[in-house]
Parts: C-alpha cells; structure tokens; sequence
C-alpha cells in the first residue's frame, strides 16, 4: 500500500483556490515542503489518501510554483560540474504576479530556505 | 529540504536558489515596475529594497518599518554611519532625513573635490601650453650674435631707435674723420672739422643701412635736422631690415639698418657692433666697447677691416 503511494512516478494532483487542477509526477511534488509533507501518507494527512494538495493560491500562481518545481527536480540530478541555468526560470516569472509568487514561495516552507529563521512569518498568516 | 530519495539531489538543490530567492532577484531587478510593497513582510522585501536607490524607496515606502532609512543610511554613506555607531554623533531622530542630510553634504564634497580636480588640470594645461609650440607672429630673436655674446635684445622701440639715431648723427657730426668710421661709442666729441664728414666710406657693397659719403655741413650741431635731400638717399639702404643677423665673421659690425629714412635725418652709417639688426640691437652703448675697444682709440686699426661683409659674403 505504502509503497505503491510512495511511487515518485506517481501522479498527484494539486488544486488551486479558484477550482484549477494541475497533475503533476510526486517527484515534481515533493520539491515543495509543504505538498511533500502533506501528500506523505506517514504524516497522516487526509491529502495522503487523495493525492490531492488543495492550495491557498490562485491558478495562475500555483502555475507558476510547479514551473518552478519541474526545473528544480530536474536539474536536482545534473552532475556537479554542469551548471544550472537560473535564467531560463528566472525570466519566465512574469512581473505581475512577482511579488505575490514571492510571498506564497515563502509559505510553502522548504522553498524557502532560511524559512527558520523568520518563525513569525510562519505565524503571521498573511498568508490569504 | 526534500529528498532522501536522491543524494546527489542533495547536493544540487542547495546550488538552485529557492523560489523565493529568485523572485527577490527578480524584484530586484525590476523596482520600477513596483509600486508598492503592501503588506509583504519587511524581511521578504528586504533584499529587494537593498536594491533600490532613495528615490524608489520613496515611492514604495508606505508600510515599511522604520529601519528601511536606517540601513539605506547605511549602506549607502557607509563610512559615516560607522562613526554614527560609534556613538561620536549623535543619533538623528528620523533616518530619512538623516539621510537627505549626508546626501546632501556627499554632493557638496563631490563638487569640491570635483571642481579642485578641474582647477588642477586647467593649470597643468595651461603649464604644457606655454612649453608646447606655438605659432606667434614675432619674430625670433636673431639667432647667435656674430660676437658670441648671443644676448638677445629686446626690439628696440621708436624711442630707442630715434634717440640712437640722433646720438649717431650727433656724432658723426662732429667727428667725422676720414678714415673708414669706425666704432664709436656714444660719447662724441666736437670735432672741429664739421665740414669734413666727407669721409665716410662708401659701402657700396652693403645691404643695410648705410654710408654714404655725406658731404654736407651741418651748420648746425642739432642732429637730425639735416636737410634730407641731400642725403644720398640712393644709397641708403632701404632694404628691409632683416631681423636675423647676418651671419659674418664676427668682429664684424654691421651697419644698423635704417634709419635714415624715417626721420629724414643723416644715416650715418654707423657700424655697429655685433647687434646688427635692429630689432636686435641692444643698447649701443655698452658692448661696442668691449669688444672693439680698440675703436674708440686708434681708428687706423680698423683701417684694412672692411667695413661690411663682403658683398659676396652677403646673406642677402
């Protein structure tokens, strides 16, 4: 049972706040924190059963977060040498939603990697 | 950070910038298009802002905390904030005026040191122009005198050239000898053989200025009244006065050039020493002596000297 959920090949699916679907391979998934933690059955999440991870975010932005989190999957397994091209993502993060991309990336916890230190951005829930 | 799944993943998900960073990043590089930072929090938009001059935090500053101006302050006037930390200054209540303050004393020191700059190079311009070549329309001074004292005289003035000529004239007035004229200093002494003035050479062969017998006599002891006619005009030398001296064996005097003809006075051809040209000569006085002494004393020295510059001999 376990094993067959824990399958990184696995499709899960995230929805946005305003009814977006977007299926995604749980390798992809699991770049973010949050969605890893929520979609691991051990840590006993109704989302574990489902494979869904509702987000709090809009469409358009949850877009965005798993762009980010394809090409971070992807080059997570490049050799050491090769360089990984920052810029092919970077300039595909249109201005209009930078800055709301920039608050919800920090509420999904593990993409944000100082999130530690900032515990009362956790609790602040300007999170909408 | 995810992933036990994979080691190497590991390694490379700390060499990829989180999402997070990458929006500031990006933020950062376009604060024109932002205008406001609304309710992000301040630690988020931090590293943007660190980006943005004083004049965009103005525009964004709306719920920013206090501490923005502060380490604007900061960063940008590090080296006096450093004595404001020191506790030397006192503290500025609002940092954002502080911070126009240190701007504007920035500026200020900018513009001294800017303008000192300026001052420095415009002199050390002004230094390489006066060494570099210039076109000038004076003339050069004539090169080494024929004498070798290589003394460069000023041009002499109407002045000058006038009381010379009157001296010169006064001279040969009342000492007029026969033989060749010779080197005379200023002083002259009356002679009593006015009349015979005659003598003086002909110099035929000379371009400057110069003898003509003149058999006049004077009646009167004022120079330079003399009745202009009869000068021997004809052998006057009109040609222009060069300036360069000619180049001759250097006892040599040449005749100073001109005269005459401006003042309608006698020429007398006057031989001078080394100065030759006009322009060039010196004040007569001095140098003949010294290197024609004899001339003053025995006028027979002179006697097989010629005059001038053999005509051949002649620059031109």
């Amino acid at each position: 049972n376990s094993s067959v959920e824990a399958d990184p090949e696995d499709w899960v699916r995230i929805i946005s706040n305003d009814g977006y679907t977007f299926l995604l391979r749980r390798k992809v998934a699991k770049m973010s924190g949050t969605i890893r933690a929520s979609l691991d059955e051990t840590g006993g999440f109704a989302e574990a059963e489902t494979k869904t991870y509702r987000s709090q975010e809009r469409g358009i932005v949850v877009q965005k977060m798993i762009e980010y989190m394809s090409f971070k999957a992807h080059y997570s397994t490049v050799g050491p040498q090769e360089e990984i091209p920052v810029n092919d993502i970077a300039e595909r993060l249109p201005l209009e939603i930078l800055l709301e991309l920039l608050l919800a990336a920090e509420y999904q916890d593990s993409m944000h990697v100082s999130l530690i230190l900032y515990p009362v951005v956790l609790m602040n829930g300007f999170k909408v | 950070m995810p992933t036990e799944h994979d080691s190497l993943g590991c390694n490379n998900n700390r060499r990829i910038q989180s999402l997070v960073q990458l929006c500031q990043r990006v933020a950062g590089n376009h604060i024109e298009s932002i205008s406001s930072v609304g309710e992000l929090p301040f630690t988020l938009v931090q590293p943007i802002l660190e980006r943005c001059s004083a004049e965009q935090l103005l525009r964004i500053e709306d719920a920013s905390p206090v501490y923005l101006w502060r380490s604007l302050c900061r960063r940008t006037y590090s080296t006096i904030m450093e004595r404001l930390e020191d506790g030397t200054d006192a503290v500025p209540d609002s940092w954002r005026t502080h911070f126009y303050i240190l701007r504007e004393a920035e500026a200020r020191r900018l513009e001294e040191v800017g303008s000192r700059i300026r001052s420095q190079r415009l002199e050390a311009d002004e230094r390489k122009k006066k060494r570099e070549v210039k076109f000038t329309e004076r003339l050069p001074p004539p090169k080494r005198q024929r004498t070798g004292w290589n003394m460069p005289t000023q041009p002499r003035t109407l002045f000058q050239k006038t009381r010379s000529e009157a001296s010169k004239l006064q001279k040969n007035m009342y000492n007029t000898r026969m033989i060749p004229p010779m080197l005379k200093g200023k002083d002259y002494r009356p002679t009593s053989s006015i009349a015979s003035a005659p003598l003086l050479a002909q110099t035929s062969y000379s371009n400057r200025v110069t003898v003509k017998t003149i058999t006049r006599r004077p009646s009167s002891a004022t120079a330079g009244s003399s009745e202009p006619d009869t000068l021997p005009s004809k052998t006057l030398n009109h040609s222009p006065l060069k300036p360069t001296t000619s180049p001759s064996s250097t006892w040599k005097t040449e005749t100073r050039s001109l005269f005459s003809s401006s003042n309608g006075a006698l020429t007398i051809p006057r031989k001078d020493t080394p100065k030759n040209t006009q322009i060039s000569s010196s004040e007569i006085v001095p140098s003949p002596s010294k290197s024609f002494p004899v001339a003053k004393k025995d006028p027979m020295a002179s006697l097989f000297v010629p005059k001038h510059r053999a005509y051949s001999q002649r620059a031109g």
